[in-house]
C-alpha cells in the first residue's frame, strides 16, 4: 500500500468514527493533501497505535479518547482533528456540526453521551498503554 | 531626483485617515507600502449566501474557511491573531523575514498587508474619555472634532443609552446599531433587571459602537447580516483602510506604491530621504520628501525610527494592552438550532468603572460564537475524544459567548523595545521587546477579571476558562515613540513631529502615553487625522 493508500485509509476510518459515515472523496482527497503538506512527527509508539487502529477499526475512538487523557498533542490526534475540520467543512456533514434544536429532554441523552465518552476515555488510556 | 510633497508610509488606519485629510485639502500625497493582498481569496467567498447557506452547500467552503491548503487548521496553543481565517491570512505576510520580533515575553501580530493591521480589525469604534486622552497626550478638543470626521468618513454605528459616556463619547455622528442576536438581547436583559447591583458594583453596560454601517454610504451597502465577517469584506460593510485607500486611488493627487518595505529616513535641511527596500527584487530604492509621515503602527514605526537615528543602544517605551479571552457558557441558549440572523462582531460591552472616574478602566467585549466553526473550540475540551465531544458541542454551540478582556497600560521600566542585530533577518536587525507586567498590576487585573466573571455569572453567563493568549495578543500597541514636551530624541511633540527632525511626523499610537482598555483604533484613525491637520495648519 503507498503513502497516499494509507492515508486515504486513515481518512475513511477516522470520518466514519467522526461522523458515523463515508469521507466523501473531496474529504479524502483533501486529508490526503493536507498530511502531505505537513507530515507531523510520529515516534515509534505512534506509529505503533496508528498501525493498531487502521487493522482494528473499532479501536479508532477509543485511542482517540485514550489519547485525549494521556497525550492530547499527539500526532494521531493532530491527524483525527484534521480530519474533523474537513468534514466540519464539508456540505454532506454541515448539519453533523451545526447548532441543533433540543427540548430540556435531550439533557439525558447527552448526559449519557458524556458517561460514554468518559468510559471511552479510560478505557482508551488502558488500550493506549497495551499497545505501547 | 524629484522631491514629492507628503509621503505617507504604511496603508493601515493611520496612513489611510492621514492620507484622506491631505488629499482632501488638495496636497500631492504618496503612500509607500509593502501591501500584501490576497488575490485567491477575493472572489472565493460567494457574494450573497450567508454563513448557514455556504455551509450546507458549497462544495467550495473549505477554501475560505480552511484554507485551500488546509493551512487555516492550526494544532498549536491559541496565540496572537487566532481569529484570523485564510482569507486574512496576507496580514502577516512577510512580516516573519522583514520585520521580526524576538522577544520570550511578547508576541505581537504586526501587518505588511494593504490595509494593515485594520484587514483583521474587530471595528469596535469607543470614544477615549477626556481624562485619557489627557493622559495619552491627545487634545481633547481636537480629537472631539476629529472624532466626528472620521465618524462621518468611515460610517459608524451606535446607541445613546446609558453607557454612552463610555462607548459613543461626545459623537453625534453615527448610524443606529445592528440588531442583537437573541444570546446578547439576553444579556442585556439580565443586566438591565439587575441594573441597581452593577452599577454599585461599578459596572456599566453598552451596546459596541462599531465602523459597520446600518444604512447604505455612498457606494457600501448596509450590514446584511450574512455572518461571514470574519472570512470576507465584498459589501464593504465594515470599514477596512484599503477601502478608503481604493477610493483615494482614483484622485489625480495620490500615488499609491506597493512593493516597498521602508527601512530608514534620512533627516535633511530641506527635504528626508527615504531608503526602501523592494520586496520582490531585494533592491534599494530611494525617494525624497517634503514631508515623511509615518504611520506603521507603533512597532514599525519604533523600528524605522531606531534604525534612522538610533545607536543601538536606545530602549523605547512599549504600551499594550493585556488580554484575557473567557469562553462563557450561557446556559438559558444552549439546545437552540442556529440562528440565521448573526454577527461575529463585538454586540455589547461591559465597563468596570470602580472610582465611576472614566479613568483606569477595564472592559469586556461581548461576542456570539457561530462561524467560527466548531473545528476552533473543539480542542479546548479536555479528556473527550472527537467523536464524544461533538455532540456536546452542537448542544452546547448556540449558547457560547466569548468575553474579551482588555486591561489599561501605562509604561514602566518592564515593557521596552530596542533594535538589534540579526543576521537571519533581512533587514540585518530585529527588534527585541520585553514585556512584564509588575506584581501590582498582575494582581490588579486578576481582581478585576474575578469580578467581570462573577458580573458575567449574574447576568447568567458562566465562564469555562480564562485564556491568557500571551502579551502582545491585543493587538493594540502604543507609546513607542510617546508626546513630550520637551525634544528628547525618540520623543514626538504634541503635534506629532519626530523631536529632532524637520520633517518627520508620526500620525499612529507611537506617540500615546497612556493606553486605555477601550480599543484604540479610533482614536488612533482621529489622532491620524489631527496629525495631517496640524501638517496643514503649519504650512499655512
Amino acid at each position: 500500500m503507498n503513502e497516499a493508500d494509507k492515508l486515504a485509509k486513515q481518512a475513511e476510518f477516522f470520518s466514519r468514527y467522526l461522523v458515523g459515515g463515508s469521507a466523501t472523496p473531496k474529504a479524502v482527497e483533501l486529508y490526503i493533501h493536507a498530511i502531505q503538506t505537513v507530515p507531523g512527527d510520529m515516534n515509534s509508539n505512534e506509529k505503533k497505535l496508528l498501525s493498531f487502529m487502521l487493522s482494528k477499526p473499532w479501536s479508532v475512538g477509543l485511542v482517540d479518547a485514550g489519547l485525549a487523557m494521556v497525550n492530547p498533542k499527539s500526532e494521531i490526534r493532530r491527524r483525527v482533528y484534521t480530519m474533523f475540520c474537513i468534514l466540519e467543512a464539508t456540505p454532506e456533514y454541515a448539519e453533523k456540526f451545526l447548532p441543533q434544536k433540543h427540548s430540556l429532554w435531550f439533557l439525558p441523552v447527552l448526559g449519557l453521551i458524556g458517561v460514554r465518552g468518559v468510559l471511552r476515555s479510560l478505557l482508551g488510556v488502558l488500550l493506549v498503554k497495551a499497545v505501547r | 531626483m524629484k522631491i514629492l510633497d507628503y509621503v505617507i508610509i504604511g496603508s493601515g488606519c493611520s496612513g489611510a485617515m492621514s492620507a484622506q485629510t491631505l488629499v482632501e485639502a488638495g496636497k500631492q500625497v504618496t503612500m509607500l507600502d509593502v501591501g500584501a493582498t490576497n488575490a485567491d481569496y477575493d472572489d472565493m467567498v460567494p457574494e450573497d449566501d450567508d454563513f448557514l447557506t455556504l455551509r450546507r452547500t458549497d462544495p467550495e467552503q473549505y477554501r475560505y474557511f480552511l484554507g485551500s491548503n488546509i493551512e487555516g487548521v492550526v494544532w498549536g496553543d491559541v496565540g496572537k491573531g487566532a481569529q484570523v481565517t485564510p482569507g486574512r491570512s496576507h496580514m502577516a505576510r512577510h512580516t516573519e523575514t522583514h520585520i521580526p520580533v524576538r522577544s520570550e515575553t511578547f508576541s505581537p501580530l504586526e501587518s505588511l498587508g494593504y490595509g494593515g493591521l485594520g484587514i483583521g480589525w474587530g471595528v469596535q469604534c469607543w470614544q477615549y474619555s477626556k481624562d485619557e486622552m489627557k493622559a495619552a497626550g491627545l487634545d481633547p478638543k481636537r480629537m472631539a472634532d476629529a472624532y466626528e470626521t472620521v465618524s462621518k468618513r468611515i460610517g459608524i454605528s451606535g446607541v445613546k443609552d446609558d453607557a454612552s459616556d463610555y462607548t459613543l463619547g461626545t459623537l453625534k455622528t453615527f448610524q443606529k446599531s445592528p440588531d442583537m442576536d437573541r444570546n446578547h438581547v439576553r444579556v442585556q436583559a439580565k443586566f438591565e433587571a439587575k441594573r441597581d447591583y452593577f452599577t454599585n458594583n461599578g459596572f456599566h453596560m453598552g451596546r459596541t459602537p462599531l465602523a459597520l454601517i446600518t444604512e447604505d454610504k455612498d457606494d457600501r451597502k448596509a450590514y446584511a447580516y450574512r455572518d461571514m465577517d470574519f472570512y470576507t469584506d465584498k459589501d464593504r460593510s465594515a470599514w477596512r483602510p484599503w477601502i478608503t485607500v481604493n477610493e483615494l486611488k482614483k484622485q489625480k493627487n495620490f500615488t499609491y506604491i506597493g512593493g516597498l518595505l521602508v527601512l530608514r529616513f534620512d533627516d535633511k535641511k530641506d527635504y528626508v530621504e527615504i531608503e526602501c527596500l523592494e520586496i520582490e527584487t531585494g533592491k534599494h530604492e530611494t525617494y525624497r520628501a517634503k514631508h515623511l509621515i509615518l504611520a506603521t503602527g507603533a512597532l514599525g514605526s519604533a523600528r524605522i525610527v531606531l534604525r534612522s537615528l538610533g545607536t543601538g543602544k536606545e530602549k523605547l517605551p512599549l504600551l499594550c494592552n493585556p488580554y484575557t479571552y473567557v469562553p462563557c457558557l450561557q446556559p438559558a441558549m444552549v439546545g437552540k438550532a442556529a440562528e440565521p440572523r448573526k454577527m461575529g462582531f463585538a454586540q455589547l460591552s461591559l465597563f468596570l468603572d470602580e472610582q465611576a472616574s472614566n479613568f483606569d478602566i477595564s472592559v469586556a467585549s461581548l461576542y456570539s460564537y457561530q462561524s467560527l466553526m466548531m473545528f476552533r473550540v473543539i480542542k479546548q475540551i479536555p479528556f473527550l475524544g472527537y467523536a464524544d465531544a461533538r455532540p456536546l458541542m452542537r448542544y452546547l454551540m448556540s449558547g457560547i459567548v466569548i468575553m474579551g478582556v482588555h486591561h489599561p497600560d501605562k509604561a514602566t521600566d518592564h515593557k521596552y523595545l530596542e533594535l538589534v542585530k540579526d543576521d537571519a533577518s533581512l533587514t540585518g536587525d530585529a527588534l527585541k521587546a520585553h514585556y512584564e507586567l509588575t506584581d501590582e498590576e498582575q494582581k490588579e487585573y486578576s481582581r478585576r477579571e474575578d469580578k467581570m466573571v462573577g458580573a458575567a455569572r449574574k447576568m447568567g453567563l458562566h465562564a469555562l476558562q480564562r485564556v491568557n493568549p500571551g502579551y502582545g495578543s491585543s493587538v493594540h500597541y502604543a507609546g513607542t515613540l510617546p508626546f513630550a514636551s520637551d525634544d528628547r530624541p525618540f520623543t514626538l511633540g504634541f503635534d506629532g513631529k519626530l523631536h529632532g527632525t524637520d520633517h518627520v511626523y508620526v500620525a499612529d499610537s507611537s506617540g500615546f502615553n497612556y493606553l486605555p482598555s477601550r480599543g484604540l483604533t479610533f482614536s488612533l484613525l482621529a489622532n491620524a487625522h489631527t496629525v495631517a491637520e496640524g501638517i496643514l495648519r503649519n504650512e499655512k
